[in-house]
């Protein structure tokens, strides 16, 4: 298996959107080995967070952990939250599509570039935490 | 919320956005913003040169902003940065509205 390398780790606050972690993500990315796909890291992220933000709308708190390694020319990323259980991915038939703003970027279009841009999707519910990884095609 | 200004461009109205983000947390201002300035009798530029990144919540409020135009077709967007150009062609965008590069 390649050796991947810590790119950019960090919680984000779902409430907080994700334009307060834009700057600090894509410097970090530029940094990288995997600076080429940069912006589709942070496309994927915030596709991701606009989803589980919608589906945790129980107000239970949406803070997420943050984390992508570099593979070769590949990213990984990996998301965990302590949300209820919801695969951002799969369970995208839950969510109102009718729905306005929010609702946009959570039906979908949002989807369909999450899916789009990465090659392997992976969801686990573990230990009362909700964890995703997907890898970003070089 | 949405910073702009609007000017003359070759005859078309174009509406130059000036925000460097342009996701769920400022894009829904960005319909009622384009329908103040839009004119059917006039070409319409979309102009987001200055904005670095979008995701599917700027995408959408900009489908939102013309779906009810019949002439979508004859609208323009101005793009720069190549994150927002790719995402106008994964969603197919780029089969409804003219893209021009910078």
């Amino acid at each position: 298996m390649a050796r991947s390398t810590l790119v950019y780790r960090r919680r984000w606050r779902a409430d907080a959107g994700v334009q307060a972690h834009l700057p600090g993500l894509m410097a970090a990315l530029a940094r990288s080995p995997v600076a080429a796909i940069g912006g589709d890291v942070a496309t994927i992220l915030a596709e991701l967070l606009a989803n589980l933000r919608h589906a945790a709308a129980d107000t239970r708190t949406v803070d997420m952990q943050v984390a992508v390694r570099a593979r070769g020319s590949a990213a990984v990323l990996i998301v965990t939250d302590t949300a209820r259980g919801f695969d951002p991915v799969t369970a995208a038939g839950a969510i109102d599509p009718a729905a306005d703003s929010d609702g946009v970027a959570a039906s979908g279009r949002g989807l369909k570039i999450v899916v789009s841009l990465s090659e392997r999707q992976r969801y686990r519910r573990l230990a009362g935490c909700n964890g995703f990884a997907c890898r970003v095609r070089p | 919320m949405i910073d702009f200004r609007v000017s003359e461009d070759a005859g078309a109205t174009a509406l130059i956005i000036r925000n460097e983000y342009l996701t769920q947390e400022n894009a829904a201002g960005l319909p009622a913003v384009i329908g103040d300035h839009f004119d059917p009798g006039k070409g319409f530029i979309l102009d987001l040169t200055a904005v670095t990144f979008i995701d599917s919540s700027g995408l959408g409020a900009i489908v939102r902003a013309f779906k009810d135009k019949l002439i979508m077709e004859g609208i323009t967007v101005r793009i720069a940065a190549k994150q927002v150009e790719k995402l106008f062609y994964i969603t197919k965008l780029d089969r409804i509205f003219r893209i021009e590069t910078r």
